[in-house]
């Protein structure tokens, strides 16, 4: 792959095996607490150990260069987080990574003059430098799972950076970046696992083949990365925290947000598309699939582009103007990946526009942010309508804003157009690669999205720097030697850049591109890019022009002065009304699977209870009926023994009687009247034994009842122990039953 | 096959703290000194005794103790493979961290003398239940633990813990029913119940019975739904260190249960033939999302987090259920990672609750301006329930997820990560509103930031070790609990029982 390349640019593949990568992250991170422990002895010694800990990151990063140069710098540790962390560097990662550490160190110097009089650097300092080790373990890292575990480290710790002023405002937008970082993480790592469930690796190396082997959906794959990545990105429709993060953050934290670390979304992007879910072979049909993942990320892009220069000329207050260009930048190199995955192999123009972009962009919109945050501390305002001629008190800061408003919107000279120009190049490509429609209709959507650029800096740099100084700003203090001093390294090397566009280009990134796999006519033609043709030149030209008659149309019919609803935003189409289902869901399942469960069993066991109610109920019914029945037959059994007896009686009389027939054989008139008086009294005497029979029933019926005596008040010892005993004998049955058996 | 050694090791470490449980309650009545030094050497020693028997296990040998003449014709028998070996000394670990932290948090509470020798009791139980090797004497255990469980549910003695520990005990006893029903239609199929590979040859409607019935009794001590209701009543009325045993090991003795049954008692050549599976699996689904989506609706600190532990259960449930071999090393894996971050927040919101004696989460506001070391604990803690690398509920959130796609169900890695996402929206405004709150009253005193209100020592030292474990054993190479996990898990695709 690398023969295709020509010349110079060629880069033999050594592979370095170095932990250098390895200490560029940990010593941040472990600097956090050498600067938690200098902040002991005082806060001046605090902010020096900040500053010396990211120099010393900065020089670790920097003398990478030379391995870098020859090939890669990698270092494996398996077995460390179980799955195993791989490093590696590449030159695209090493620039990101050089980038990152020379921002850091800017705007940590920076930091010891805007966080001078501010609460809890106890707090500030050592979660900067985390951040940092987090954000450089993202740029070195060599494989997805690597990239995840550092990105989520940085995703976290700068939340404790962007609500650092820890008012109410501040908590609210620190809760919309989390759970945008969350949710963002959470997709990535739902494509992650897509992958490596499918392949097995989340190594940094083609993969389409063995994706589509393994039967997964490798659009569906990129779908969730690039919504993961695109949520860090800022990219449109979820680029919401941005703008609320920005204006509450602390300057130098909103700096390297913007300037660094929405940029690890992109490189993911990057890294994901242009490297993981990409062919191996050089040709063939699986390319196909790559155009329609380039195509649309393209429009993606070109729609952040426009939908964050239209919405940043819309704003009042400083930081959320530069929150939406960085929206709108992010855009910019998002159309450039896109035509780069468009292209395919040779794609290496939307490639190098894209890398050179966001080198560019971390640089310029860094500095916008820590001159913007000077003049803002300075004065305490950070809203157009009170500010106003402040370019008299801060003449360096105004200076170095119009350079980097310059580079910002593209004017040949300054950093921007170097890189603007070779996207532009690459849209033109597409359409030359694929006369469709629709490219034909990127290339012109291009450049009226640039021409918003100039219309929301214009609007700013007129509003803060130019005009009568109101009232309330007269007693404003002027900018400090420090801060002059880091913002002309700004202006200095966005010139530089500018100036001398084909230094980095040809040693940098053309080098890059050759590393990624691109061949081609594009990259020959970069290698001698003409940046000063009328061609370029002209598309930039006309997209200033446009830009200023917008303004100028804008400006006198006070569009940018209006208020929209609430209901039109991202947040108040989506968001809301999502959380709002959420919550909904939440409360339901609560109610029906949770409580309604609970409430189901208690209802099972009250029922439960009642049928053992009524089972007692009917339990006594029977037991009194059975009482009542023997009562009964008690009672008749004691009528019948005195029916007995008293039969038995006149059996007895009768006998009698009879006898004394027998006896008295004398006078029958007499013995007539005897017989019928004998008579008479048996019949008295059977009824006077009758009537105590009964009686005699009646005791006995008590008897009976003081004689049940198995009752709980009358259990005795002796009824336990006839119980244990048989209880005993059944056991030692039971037990020699079942040995035997 | 794995070699089989005869060992007294697990039978000691189980019988110990038995032993020590008597011991405990005679000096109790003499000095306070003696029955506390004596409850924190008890679960230390039991610590060290399962820790004697790692040699064994990493040598690949499995340790055997068998008294059949006790209790004929089933017999007790002891048992320490990996998973064993690996649960033991979860429990153990924690065990002592809580034991030690029990010195101080019990120190001004009421019935000390019942407290103590329950808890180690307890131990024994839940060691007992892990040191099996076959159900029945896993049972036994069981009940020991569950019903020696409900004295220190009740603790308090107030009116809702009675309500609450009579719901527990109502349930538990339901579930020993059905447990004993289960073992027994196992041991009428197939006259054994030892821990084997698979004792139970072809599906059955009776074998299917014990199935759904094993579910039921191991289910509701693991809060699986719809059996969980016991659990968001039972955790927040606890003492704070009986909760986080109570959630951080025993729910994880349900879980345990369900493995060997799963791939012990049915074997997963039965089962994979059959779907019963699919009953666990699903259960385990909806108990994520209910557990995770209550959570967020609780203003009690410690209802949040019970029904947070319910919501983790799932994912254990799950792992098991996959039947993949990385899901189940998830599962395993989560099992340790779970007791380690759930003890460590239900100790540092016993500490919090303890100091202030509030336990609503709004009123909770500003205290990591009191507390910071404790609420640090707490975060470190929610962030890896939450599953935010490098720290342990992320790696098993990897491989669980990983094993749901080696089964196939791409859906159920959907509801792994929208429980992380749940996870987050439940646990970030605690720490917000701790850390970073203006609106608390102690935001801008003379004690915010200071060590001053910290709570002491013999707390905090627990429970940022717990909490530091999240980190550490995730992030040290091949760190030894990972390691484990992934040798049970193997060894119960692979190798089965004995």
């Amino acid at each position: 792959m690398l023969a295709l390349g020509s010349g110079y640019h060629t880069v033999p593949a050594v592979v370095t095996r170095s932990s250098l990568p390895l200490w560029a992250a940990l010593l941040p991170m472990a600097g956090a607490l050498l600067v938690y422990g200098a902040g002991k002895l005082s806060a001046r010694t605090r902010a020096l150990a900040a500053v010396l800990i990211s120099l010393a990151a900065t020089v670790l990063v920097a003398i990478m260069w030379p391995m870098v140069s020859r090939g890669a710098v990698e270092y494996g540790l398996p077995g460390l987080l179980g799955i195993g962390v791989f490093l590696r560097l590449d030159l695209f990662g090493f620039a990101l990574a050089l980038v990152a550490a020379i921002l850091w160190l800017l705007a940590t110097i920076y930091s010891t003059w805007y966080m001078e009089n501010s609460h809890a650097q106890v707090r500030y300092y050592p979660f900067c430098m985390f951040t940092l080790g987090a954000t450089l373990g993202v740029f070195m890292s060599g494989d997805l799972f690597t990239f995840f575990v550092f990105f989520e480290l940085m995703t976290v710790a700068f939340y404790v950076l962007a609500v650092h002023d820890q008012s109410q405002v501040a908590l609210q937008a620190g809760n919309t970046y989390l759970y945008m970082g969350i949710s963002g993480g959470l997709c990535v790592l739902l494509g992650i696992f897509l992958l490596a469930g499918a392949t097995g690796s989340t190594a940094f190396e083609p993969q389409l083949e063995a994706v589509l082997a393994a039967g997964a959906n490798p659009a569906l794959i990129a779908a969730f990365l690039v919504a993961g990545f695109g949520a860090k990105a800022g990219m449109v429709p979820l680029h919401i925290w941005l703008p609320q993060v920005y204006p509450v953050a602390p300057s130098p934290c909103s700096a390297l947000c913007s300037g660094i670390m929405i940029k690890t979304g992109v490189y993911g992007i990057m890294r994901v598309l242009l490297t993981v879910l990409r062919p191996a072979a050089q040709s063939g049909e699986l390319w196909r699939f790559a155009e329609h993942i380039g195509l649309a990320v393209l429009w993606l892009g070109l729609l952040t582009m426009a939908m964050g220069a239209v919405l940043a000329a819309l704003q009042n207050n400083v930081n959320r103007i530069l929150a939406y260009s960085s929206v709108s930048q992010i855009g910019y190199i998002l159309t450039g990946v896109g035509a780069a995955v468009y292209l395919g192999i040779e794609g290496g123009m939307g490639f190098s526009g894209a890398f050179y972009h966001v080198i560019n962009h971390a640089f310029f919109k860094a500095g916008l942010f820590l001159m913007f945050g000077a003049v803002c501390l300075a004065t305490g305002e950070s809203g157009l309508d009170r500010m106003g001629g402040l370019a008299r008190k801060f003449p360096v800061t105004a200076a170095a804003v119009l350079v980097a408003a310059a580079a910002i919107a593209g004017i040949p000279a300054f950093s921007g157009y170097a890189s603007k120009t070779l996207i532009h190049d690459a849209l033109i490509e597409a359409y030359q690669h694929h006369p469709t429609a629709l490219n034909w209709l990127a290339e012109k959507f291009f450049v009226v999205a640039s021409a918003g650029t100039v219309v929301y800096f214009t609007r700013m740099y007129r509003g803060v720097f130019l005009g009568r100084i109101p009232r309330h700003l007269e007693d404003t203090p002027g900018e400090s030697w420090l801060v002059r001093s880091i913002l002309a390294v700004f202006a200095g090397s966005v010139l530089a850049v500018g100036l001398f566009p084909n230094f980095l280009l040809e040693r940098l990134i053309v080098p890059a591109a050759y590393a990624q796999g691109f061949a081609g006519q594009a990259l020959k033609h970069l290698e001698h890019f003409h940046y000063w043709e009328w061609h370029p030149v002209s598309a930039i030209l006309t997209s200033l022009g446009l830009g200023i008659v917008l303004y100028t149309v804008s400006a006198w019919r006070k569009w940018m002065h209006l208020d929209y609803p609430a209901y039109l935003s991202v947040e108040g189409m989506v968001v809301l009304p999502t959380i709002r289902v959420l919550d909904m869901l939440g409360r339901l399942t609560a109610r029906t699977l949770d409580r309604g469960v609970d409430n189901s069993y208690h209802r099972m066991a009250s029922s439960l209870g009642h049928l053992m109610e009524r089972i007692g109920v009917f339990d006594r019914a029977l037991d009194e009926g059975y009482s009542r029945v023997g009562e009964t037959s008690r009672d008749a059994v004691g009528r019948m023994l005195g029916l007995e007896e008293a039969v038995d009686g006149a059996y007895q009389g009768l006998t009698r009687a009879s006898m004394g027939m027998v006896k008295g054989a004398g006078d029958i008139d007499d013995g007539i009247n005897r017989l019928r008086e004998e008579l008479t009294g048996a019949n008295k005497l059977g009824l006077a034994r009758e009537g105590r029979a009964g009686h005699q029933g009646d005791d006995a019926r008590l008897g009976v009842r003081e004689a049940r005596w198995l009752t709980s008040v009358n259990f005795s010892v002796n009824a336990l122990v006839v119980a244990i005993m048989l209880m005993t004998l059944l056991f030692v049955l039971v037990f020699y039953g079942v040995t035997r058996w | 096959m794995q070699a089989t050694v005869v060992s007294w090791l697990p039978v000691v470490a189980t019988l110990l703290p038995l032993v020590g449980t008597g011991c405990i309650y005679l000096v109790e009545g003499r000095s306070w000194q003696w029955r506390n030094g004596l409850s924190v050497a008890t679960a230390a020693i039991a610590f060290g005794l399962v820790l004697a028997m790692y040699p064994a296990i990493a040598a690949g040998k499995v340790l055997v103790m068998e008294f059949p003449n006790i209790l004929p014709p089933l017999g007790l028998s002891f048992r320490a493979d990996p998973l064993g070996f690996f649960m033991a000394a979860t429990m153990s670990l924690v065990w002592l961290m809580v034991t030690v932290y029990s010195l101080a948090y019990m120190e001004k509470e009421h019935h000390k003398k019942r407290y103590y020798p329950f808890l180690i009791l307890t131990l024994s139980g839940s060691l007992g239940v892990v040191l099996t090797g076959d159900m029945f004497s896993l049972f036994l255990f069981f009940e020991l633990m569950s019903l020696t469980a409900y004295v220190l549910i009740i603790h308090e003695q107030s009116h809702e813990a009675m309500k609450a520990g009579y719901k527990y005990l109502i349930m538990t006893i339901l579930g020993s029913l059905a447990l004993f029903f289960a073992i027994i239609a196992v041991y009428e199929i197939s006259g054994t119940l030892i821990i084997g590979r698979g004792i139970i040859g072809w599906p059955s409607p009776l074998a299917l019975g014990a199935f759904v019935a094993f579910l039921l009794g191991f289910g509701i001590k693991a809060g699986m739904f719809p059996l969980h209701v016991w659990l968001p009543d039972a955790h927040p009325v606890a003492p704070s260190p009986a909760s986080a045993l109570l959630s951080g090991l025993m729910l994880k003795t349900g879980a345990y249960g369900l493995i060997r049954v799963i791939y012990n008692v049915y074997g997963i050549s039965l089962l994979q033939r059959t779907n019963w599976m699919q009953i666990l699996v699903w259960l385990a689904a909806i108990t994520i999302l209910l557990g995770s989506s209550v959570a967020i609706l609780q203003d009690d600190i410690k209802r949040r987090l019970a029904y947070s532990s319910i919501g983790q259960m799932g994912y254990i449930l799950l792992g098991m259920g996959l039947m993949s071999e990385r899901a189940l090393f998830g599962a395993v894996f989560h099992i340790f990672g779970h007791a380690l971050m759930k003890s460590a927040l239900f100790l540092a919101a016993g500490a919090m609750i303890h100091k202030t004696h509030r336990r609503s989460i709004a009123d909770l506001e500003g205290i990591g301006y009191r507390m910071p070391l404790t609420l640090g604990a707490f975060t470190l803690s929610a962030l890896a329930m939450i599953g935010i690398p490098p720290l342990v509920g992320f790696l098993s959130k990897w491989e669980l997820s990983l094993g749901a796609l080696d089964a196939g169900r791409p859906w159920f890695v959907v509801i792994l990560l929208a429980s992380s996402l749940m996870n987050g929206v439940y646990y970030f405004p605690i720490i917000i509103a701790g850390y970073f709150s203006k609106k608390s009253a102690y935001a801008d005193g003379a004690q915010a930031w200071s060590m001053a209100d910290e709570t002491s020592p013999v707390m905090l030292v627990p429970l940022v070790l717990l909490a530091a474990g999240t980190l550490i054993f995730a992030v040290l190479p091949n760190s030894l609990p990972y390691v484990l996990a992934g040798k049970s898990a193997h060894f119960l695709f692979h190798l089965g029982g004995r």
